[in-house]
């Protein structure tokens, strides 16, 4: 089951096909049946699957269309259905669309144990290849028995007693010209088709992406959140993507802008230069003619504008700067906030250097956030220099009292020459890709990327390299180098998870490109198939900036710390032993030791057994390869410490992790004051002779009695 | 084709009517008569998803006819 699955509110067709005859698992069909078309129910749906017109559960109550109808009535339809409170019941209709969201949502307003939608609906089942019946299951009527949970519904009286309420957000599903001809005061537009991915089957979008986008509007998990539409169907399925989201407390208005409309106890808010659009099109009835700008509700009653005098009007309130004056000032080191106010794919083509980027619809919500001083000059520019007026005049109504617009805004700006920068910015695949790195903080957009630019080199693609490329692959580090030259061994898959059995006889670089392409096709993969030596080693590393040393003798480990110490690159570094392992940072030209510091020389050869001689626990190089992609993440992201000056110790027998502190040796050949060692040596030979003092190293064992 | 949604309410004409431009045999234009206002919105809404071109004429009071049709396949009315 995926993650979505564990959500409980959402099954795939995959899994409700593995489920249909689990005690207790009810199927409800809400399709609507087009005869002409031969689509619906009778011609064909999930075996076991019962029929319902939802409109059954709907009424006409006081002229007001879409009301609920009273609980009795809705409890003998339910029945008639052989439904149970106690059963898990999955709902679908078309496509994962409003009407499933709409009887699943009323299932969990009446108490239902357990209610999931099935993601994509009938057209995910039948692209899954699910089973297909005409027999209509034989049903045992029930009396179904509501238990209603008032916290899911929102009533006119319960909206109007919280409007204006900081905690409680109203969201408009509808399309924008209908929200844009009236709508509830206060209340966001955010048409509940974005809540699906494109495609037949309408499935919901991630929760991560779904959550960016209620948070990208304004709406934090904190708040309680009102959806509604026409008549609480679209809403239903934005209450659902809330839902899944991990919004907790949502409730459905179920009487909508069907019942607002009418009996609304104050005007409905039309959207600010919407009053020529309350006629509208095709003759539509002006719901809400009255034009208010919401904007600015202090100011005298401006009547009907038409666009030119709601310019002219703004216009004389805001005052307008040169592009040429805009440069001057920052030129002179003014310290102006440029805000670009256009929407972000006019942004991603270019902007004024040092612009923060916020779109017109966010941009007296998060304003506060960019400059929070009222007096503070800031310049708002936008592409003609005509949103920005009204922008700059909103942000002047809330007590900002530095604020201009940028007179013929950023297509001026281009078009005299002034300088400006293309931002690099994540496809709309990658926001969904690195979904969960951009919700934390201290990764966001601009840490993932940080790692799409950066260039990491594994030194093996053995037991440590294949977790730690993996797992650096999986997190978008752009550029992943690979240096092996032995073939994949049928000894090697115990604990090399990067290669698989039939890669037997492969070159480990070649299998390490096939599988690590797979994972993630953004990674550009380099191998080298070399054996590292003096010769080119500076000539590899020099191409990266970080490297992860995975490598199993004595000869490499010395190249590669040398080499990085040079280069002045980072190194990474690990071994493992039989059930131990070890991890350090070494990074001398930013501080602490390099590995020569601890181990001046090598140890005798033939003295500490390798693994291939001593083995090793199959899942060690897991735990210890994976801190290193770790570690080189946080290098990348410049965020918290990182294991330079420690030496980080796991011994699986105990489950302990160590940390000895570990210093950089003055006298140390390579790194320290008077470094002796300016070039890369012979280091077959190096490890060859008899080591010039008694300290030994290469195991856990010793290591720690060498650096206490 | 025709597809009569009136007396139907949101979100059923515009549901039906994306079933049926799913299911319009090439070549056959699809008239949607609606007496649900929002329904203007709602439909052309997933025609575009679709790919289909939509006119709009007020035929009563209320009543609309939604004529939908695949690009190059004319929705002259």
């Amino acid at each position: 089951m995926s993650e979505r699955q564990g959500l409980a509110f959402l099954v795939d067709a995959e899994w409700l096909q593995e489920h249909l005859s689990d005690p207790g698992l009810r199927v409800v069909d809400v399709r609507p049946t087009l005869e002409q078309f031969q689509s619906g129910y009778p011609w064909g749906h999930i075996p076991g699957a019962v029929s319902l017109d939802v409109r059954r559960l709907f009424t006409v109550v006081d002229g007001i269309p879409g009301k609920l109808v009273p609980q009795a009535a809705g409890e003998a339809v339910l029945g008639e259905l052989g439904l149970s409170r106690e059963d898990f019941v999955v709902v679908y209709d078309e496509a994962g669309g409003p009407l499933a969201a709409l009887f699943a949502w009323l299932l969990d307003y009446w108490g239902q144990a357990h209610v999931s939608l099935l993601d994509g609906g009938w057209q995910a089942w039948l692209e899954a290849g699910g089973e297909v019946t005409t027999e209509e299951p034989v049903v045992r009527p029930t009396a179904y028995r509501a238990q209603p949970d008032e916290s899911k519904l929102a009533t006119i009286e319960w909206i109007t007693a919280h409007l204006g309420h900081p905690a409680v957000v109203l969201v408009d599903t509808r399309t924008p010209p209908e929200y844009r001809r009236g709508h509830l005061p206060g209340a966001i537009n955010l048409p509940w088709e974005e809540n699906v991915v494109l495609g037949d089957s309408q499935r919901y979008r991630a929760p991560a992406a779904l959550r960016h986008r209620f948070v990208e509007a304004g709406i934090t998990p904190d708040k309680e959140v009102v959806v509604y539409c026409e008549t609480g169907a679209r809403s239903a399925h934005t209450y659902w993507a809330l839902r899944l989201a991990g919004y907790e407390r949502v409730r459905n208005y179920e009487g909508s802008w069907a019942e607002w409309s009418r009996r609304a106890p104050q005007k409905p808010e039309v959207a600010a230069g919407a009053a020529q659009a309350a006629v509208g099109p095709c003759g539509l009835p002006a719901v809400a003619a009255e034009p208010a700008p919401a904007s600015e509700p202090a100011a005298p009653p401006t009547g009907r504008v038409t666009r030119d005098q709601l310019l002219a009007q703004a216009r004389a309130r805001v005052p307008e700067l040169d592009v040429h004056e805009v440069q001057r000032r920052l030129d002179a080191g003014e310290k102006l906030t440029i805000v670009d106010i256009r929407e972000r794919d006019e942004w991603v083509q270019g902007h004024v250097p040092g612009a923060r980027f916020v779109p017109r619809g966010f941009l007296e919500l998060r304003i506060e956030e960019i400059q929070p001083d009222r007096d503070a000059p800031i310049v708002v520019y936008c592409a003609g220099g005509v949103r920005s007026l009204l922008g700059a005049r909103d942000l002047k109504a809330m007590g900002y009292t530095n604020v201009f617009s940028m007179r013929g805004g950023f297509n001026q700006w281009k078009n005299s020459g002034l300088p400006f920068v293309v931002p690099r910015v994540l496809s709309d695949e990658q926001r969904t890709r690195y979904s969960r790195h951009i919700l934390i903080p201290e990764v966001g957009e601009a840490g993932q990327l940080k790692l799409l630019e950066s260039k990491v080199l594994l030194i093996g693609a053995g037991g440590l390299g294949s977790p730690a490329a993996l797992y650096l692959a999986a997190a978008g580090v752009g550029t992943i180098g690979i240096v092996d030259f032995d073939a994949v061994d049928l000894s090697n898959l115990q604990r090399q998870i990067l290669h698989g059995h039939s890669d037997i006889g492969r070159p480990k670089v070649e299998s390490a490109v096939d599988r690590l392409r797979e994972i993630n096709p953004d990674v550009k993969v380099v191998p080298h198939r070399v054996l590292l030596d003096s010769s080119n080693a500076l000539d590899i590393i020099g191409q990266y900036d970080i490297v992860l040393n995975g490598s199993d003798n004595f000869p490499t480990r010395y190249l590669v710390n040398d080499a990085c110490v040079l280069l002045k690159k980072p190194l990474v570094d690990a071994s493992i032993f039989i059930f131990e392992g070890q991890v350090a940072v070494y990074d001398p030209a930013r501080g602490g030791p390099c590995y020569r510091c601890l181990y001046p020389d090598p140890p005798p050869p033939g003295e500490v057994p390798s693994c291939a001689e001593a083995g090793v626990l199959g899942v060690l190089p897991g735990i210890i390869g994976s801190i290193q992609a770790i570690e080189a993440i946080k290098y990348i992201l410049q965020i918290g410490e990182p294991l330079v000056g420690r030496l980080l110790m796991f011994d699986a027998l105990e489950m302990t992790f160590r940390t000895l502190r570990i210093q950089r040796d003055r006298d140390c050949p390579v790194c320290g004051d008077q470094p002796t060692v300016m070039e890369l040596i012979d280091y077959e030979q190096f490890c060859g002779l008899p080591p010039r003092q008694s300290a030994v190293a290469g195991n856990g064992h010793r290591v720690e009695e060498l650096v206490r | 084709m025709k597809l009569d949604v009136r007396g139907e309410i949101c979100p059923y004409p515009m549901l039906k009517a994306v079933e049926a431009m799913k299911r319009l045999p090439k070549g056959e234009i699809l008239e949607v008569i609606t007496d649900h206002a929002p329904a203007l919105e709602t439909i052309p809404a997933q025609a575009k998803r679709l790919g289909f071109q939509w006119q709009i004429r007020e035929t009563g009071s209320p009543e609309w006819v939604i004529t939908l049709s695949r690009p190059n396949e004319g929705a002259k009315s």
